[in-house]
């Protein structure tokens, strides 16, 4: 009885191979995820209030720490382990020096990660952030913003942040 | 069969290809996801003074008009991306016979204009100003009194502001 009836115009060596794969491909389909972020884009006013001690003083370094930037969704994993990466991309001139990074909270839904606790700073490249294993609904992600001073340019700077969830 | 074949031999092919192409996604397989940041730096112009300073006019070199000065000190924070400039002026006007003038230490990044006499309209004292962020700045104030003045005790505000330099 033919495993492949499908493929009758293969005999032979190139019927096992091609039956081979027609029933490994399903398998090897099941092993993909899904990020989805939870949460608006971001933005901060960075003023007066955030120098130093008034007049005479630089902006605070960080001008913000700890804050809430979003929840990420880790899906259709099927139980398998995965890696989430981090890069940014400038959609503006980002300010020299100016820099955005990111931690995940470690709060109690996030039990079985791995890593990303400590804040890593984003880069045009991408980095590891951290891991897991099957589907996690709400990873809450924090942001810190480092390194504005008098010498960076008023007005808007822009960044997208890119997540990516690989299942190795 | 030669159309028969060639079929095999092109089946053959695909499934490899399909293979090859699903192996490769299976050892990159992901997906993503992204999230807009905007960081708005508001312009920041802020200077601020010393506590009141006392003026006692009480030396005076034969045949000129008696003086009297004190100090007192500054701090500025700008980040403008173009030049500012400091300017000083009085609140109201003196009494007559009474002359009050300044002379401010400029920061890092400015130009000072030295002595300046002090008027109701506003006077440039520091000049050329970029991003810069300085305390403990120097003002020093100087005031003489005709001999017509009667001894007492006035009160001058000065008002310092940070304008653009243009």
């Amino acid at each position: 009885m033919s495993l492949c009836p499908r493929l009758p115009l293969l005999a032979g060596a190139g019927r096992r191979i091609a039956c081979c794969c027609a029933i490994l491909l399903p398998a090897i389909q099941v092993r993909a995820a899904d990020v989805s972020v939870l949460g608006v884009p971001w933005s901060l006013m960075v003023g007066v209030a955030h120098l130093q001690a008034g007049a005479g003083t630089e902006f605070e370094s960080p001008i913000v720490s700890d804050v809430h930037l979003a929840f990420l969704s880790i899906t259709n994993t099927g139980g398998a382990s995965w890696n989430l990466r981090i890069a940014r991309q400038d959609t503006m001139q980002w300010p020299d020096g100016v820099s955005i990074s990111l931690r995940r909270s470690g709060g109690s839904g996030e039990a079985g990660l791995a890593s990303g606790t400590s804040y890593l700073a984003l880069t045009n490249a991408p980095q590891e952030f951290f891991s897991g294993t099957g589907d996690y609904e709400s990873v809450e992600i924090l942001v810190r913003l480092d390194g504005v001073t008098t010498a960076t340019a008023p007005g808007l700077h822009s960044l997208t942040i890119h997540y990516s969830v690989e299942v190795p | 069969m030669k159309i028969s074949t060639d079929l095999r031999r092109l089946a053959l092919r695909a499934a490899i290809a399909a293979t090859i192409a699903s192996a490769s996604g299976m050892l990159h397989a992901s997906n993503s996801a992204t999230q807009d940041v905007d960081i708005t730096v508001q312009n920041v112009n802020e200077i601020s003074v010393g506590t009141a300073v006392t003026l006692t006019i009480n030396t005076a070199v034969a045949g000129a008009d008696p003086s009297g000065s004190a100090t007192s000190s500054y701090s500025i924070t700008t980040n403008s991306a173009t030049a500012k400039k400091i300017t000083a002026q009085l609140v109201s006007a003196l009494t007559a016979g009474l002359t009050l003038s300044v002379n401010l230490q400029a920061p890092s990044t400015g130009t000072s204009a030295g002595v300046t006499a002090l008027s109701t309209a506003p006077s440039d004292v520091v000049t050329s100003v970029d991003a810069v962020a300085a305390s403990a700045l120097s003002i020093s104030y100087a005031a003489t009194a005709t001999v017509a003045v009667a001894p007492n005790t006035y009160s001058a505000d000065v008002t310092y502001t940070v304008v653009d330099d243009s």
